[in-house]
C-alpha cells in the first residue's frame, strides 16, 4: 500500500456487503490501550512521546495482521495526506494536527488500522461493512491478543485497561454503527428516536464522531459505557439497540413506499439526473443526493448495473477536498473542488462495474 | 476565628465529621490542616477533599500529586483526562465517585488481562480478600450500592475459581 495512490480506491469496509447493508453502513469496533508508567501523551514530552512511538511501532507494525499494509509516521506527512487518511476514517481530527512522533499502521484494505500518540498510547479499530460488529470485535479481540505477545498494557484488577479518559477506563471499547436513516428523517420520527437511544445510555452523533453534525442522513450510534460491563454485553447492547432503529427505518420505507411512492421516484430520478450532469457540485449537495439514490437502490425504485451502492460509497469518500485535491495533485480553492466533484461523481458512474 | 489546634493562625479550613452520631466541627488554619492530611487521621481526608472542592475553595487540590508522572488533581479537573497509568492509584478516592457518575459502576467487569496483570495483582486470591475488606469498610459506612458491586465481584472470583 502507497499513500499517494490511497485515493484511487476505497477501504473494503466500503463493499456493501454484511447483512443490513441498505440500513448500517458500516460497523466498527475501536480499543484504547496504554503503557503503564508512562504519560499519556497529553502530558507527555516529545521525548516520552518518541519512547512510546518506539516501544510500538515496530511491534504493531510486524504483526501479520498488517501485512502488505501501510506504516508511516502521521507527522511526517503533508497536511494533505493527513486530511486524506482523516477522510478515509483511517485517524481522527485530532491525531492529524501533526504532533510529533504520532503513527499509523494500516491492514491492506483498510479493515484494520492502529494510531499511535492519539489520546491513549495505541488505539486499534476494526471497520466492517454493513452490520458486523460481533465480527469486527471478535478480530479486534484476536489482534489485541496479539499484541499483548509483545506489549504489556497498563491494567488492573479493579479498573481494567487504564486510559487517558476516565471515559473510556475499563474494557477501553468503543463499538460504533454508521446508519443511513433517510425514511426516519422524512418521516420527522428520527428526533425522538435518536433521543429515546442517548436516554438509554447509547450516544448518538453525526457523520464523523464527537461534536459533529449529521448531513446525509447518516448516524452514528454508540456505547457510552466501558466500565462495569464486559466487552460481550457493551457489543450485545449496542446490537440490539441498532436492531430496533434499524426496525423503525424499514417501517418508514414501507410507508414511504406505500403513500408517497411517485414523489418518491420522481426524487430519486432527479438525484441520478444532477448528480450524473451537473457541473459544479457543493459537497452538502453531493452527500445529500446520494443519500437519496442509495433509498432508490434500496427500495428497488433504480435497478441498473451502473448504479451501485458501492459507487455511492466510493462517491461519498472520494469527493471529500483532500481527495479531489489528490486527483488533481493540487491545492483547489472553493470553486475549483466543486467543478472537480462534479467530474469525479461522472467518472465513477460512467464505470461499467462496481 | 482561631485554628483549634496551634491556636495562632487564622483558621480557613472548616470541618464538620458525624462520629457515632456526635458532630465534630473542627476549624483549622492551612498550614494545620495539611498536617492532618499527610497524617490521615483522625478523619477521612478525601472526603474532606471531595467536599472542598465543590465548595470552590480547591487549595488543598494542590496536595493531591500522581508521585509518578507529577500531574496535580487541579491539573486532572482543569483536562478532564489524567496524567498516566499511576494517576488511577494516586487519584483513585476521587475518582471513584465520577466513574460512578459516568458509567454508573467503578469496577472492571470484562476480560482480565493475565500477561498485563501487575505482579503484585496476579494472586487473585489476594484481591478476593481485599474486595472483602473493601465489602466490611463500605456495610460499616452503610454505603450499600458499592458493596453491592463489591459482592458481586467476589461472587464472580468464587465462581471462576469454581470453574476451575
Amino acid at each position: 500500500m502507497n499513500i499517494e495512490t490511497l485515493h484511487e480506491n476505497v477501504g473494503k469496509w466500503l463493499s456493501d456487503s454484511g447483512s443490513e447493508s441498505g440500513t448500517v453502513l458500516s460497523s466498527r469496533v475501536r480499543i484504547a490501550r496504554n503503557i503503564e508508567k508512562n504519560p499519556f501523551c497529553h502530558w507527555a514530552n516529545e521525548k516520552q512521546r518518541e519512547k512510546i512511538y518506539q516501544l510500538l511501532f515496530d511491534p504493531v507494525k510486524s504483526s501479520n495482521y498488517f501485512a502488505g499494509g501501510l506504516a508511516v509516521r502521521v507527522d511526517e506527512l503533508s497536511k494533505l495526506d493527513r486530511l486524506l487518511l482523516v477522510e478515509r476514517y483511517l485517524i481522527s481530527l485530532a491525531h492529524s494536527r501533526g504532533m510529533k512522533f504520532t503513527a499509523l499502521v494500516v491492514s491492506e484494505g483498510e479493515i484494520i488500522s492502529t494510531m499511535i500518540n492519539e489520546e491513549d498510547h495505541l488505539r486499534l479499530q476494526v471497520l466492517h461493512s454493513g452490520f458486523q460488529l460481533p465480527e469486527a470485535f471478535e478480530l479486534a479481540m484476536e489482534i489485541d491478543k496479539d499484541f499483548q505477545r509483545k506489549i504489556k498494557f497498563a491494567f488492573t484488577r479493579e479498573f481494567g485497561y487504564l486510559t487517558a479518559c476516565p471515559t473510556n477506563v475499563g474494557t477501553g471499547l468503543r463499538a460504533s454503527i454508521m446508519l443511513h436513516l433517510p425514511a426516519l428523517v422524512f418521516d420527522r420520527q428520527i428526533s425522538s428516536i435518536l433521543q429515546a437511544v442517548s436516554k438509554l445510555g447509547l450516544a448518538v452523533r453525526g457523520t464523523f464522531g464527537e461534536g459533529t453534525q449529521s448531513i446525509g442522513n447518516i448516524f452514528q450510534i454508540s456505547n457510552q459505557v466501558t466500565l462495569g460491563k464486559s466487552e460481550e454485553e457493551i457489543i450485545v447492547d449496542v446490537e440490539k439497540m441498532v436492531k430496533e432503529v434499524i426496525g423503525h427505518e424499514h417501517k418508514s420505507r414501507e410507508k414511504l413506499m406505500k403513500n408517497n411512492r411517485l414523489r418518491l421516484e420522481d426524487r430519486v430520478g432527479r438525484a441520478y439526473g444532477i448528480l450524473t450532469n451537473a457541473r459544479m457540485l457543493s459537497s452538502r449537495e453531493t452527500i445529500e443526493l446520494l443519500s437519496t439514490l442509495k433509498l432508490g437502490i434500496d427500495l428497488g425504485i433504480i435497478r441498473s448495473k451502473t448504479i451501485t451502492a458501492v459507487k455511492i460509497n466510493a462517491s461519498r469518500i472520494q469527493t471529500q477536498p483532500a481527495h479531489l485535491q489528490k486527483f488533481e495533485g493540487r491545492e483547489l480553492n472553493h470553486l475549483e473542488r466543486d467543478i472537480c466533484r462534479a467530474k469525479v461523481i461522472k467518472k465513477i458512474f460512467s464505470k461499467r462495474r462496481g | 476565628m482561631l485554628c483549634d489546634l496551634c491556636h495562632k493562625n487564622k483558621a480557613t479550613v472548616h470541618y464538620t465529621e458525624i462520629v457515632d452520631g456526635k458532630i465534630i466541627k473542627l476549624n483549622m488554619c492551612e498550614g494545620c490542616f495539611k498536617e492532618k492530611e499527610i497524617m490521615n487521621v483522625p478523619f477521612n481526608v478525601s472526603e474532606l477533599l471531595a467536599g472542598l472542592t465543590k465548595a470552590g475553595h480547591g487549595i488543598s487540590e494542590q496536595s493531591v500529586v500522581c508521585p509518578f508522572c507529577g500531574m496535580k488533581l487541579t491539573d486532572f479537573r482543569k483536562r478532564g483526562k489524567l496524567g498516566c497509568s499511576e494517576c488511577y492509584t494516586a487519584f483513585r478516592k476521587q475518582l471513584l465517585p465520577l466513574l460512578k457518575t459516568i458509567h454508573k459502576s467503578s469496577y472492571h467487569r470484562g476480560h482480565v488481562s493475565e500477561k498485563s496483570l501487575p505482579p503484585e495483582e496476579v494472586d487473585s486470591g489476594k484481591y478476593v480478600q481485599e474486595l472483602k475488606n473493601r465489602l466490611s469498610e463500605c456495610i460499616k459506612k452503610e454505603e450499600y450500592e458499592t458493596a453491592a458491586l463489591l459482592r458481586d465481584k467476589i461472587r464472580e472470583f468464587n465462581n471462576k475459581a469454581k470453574d476451575k
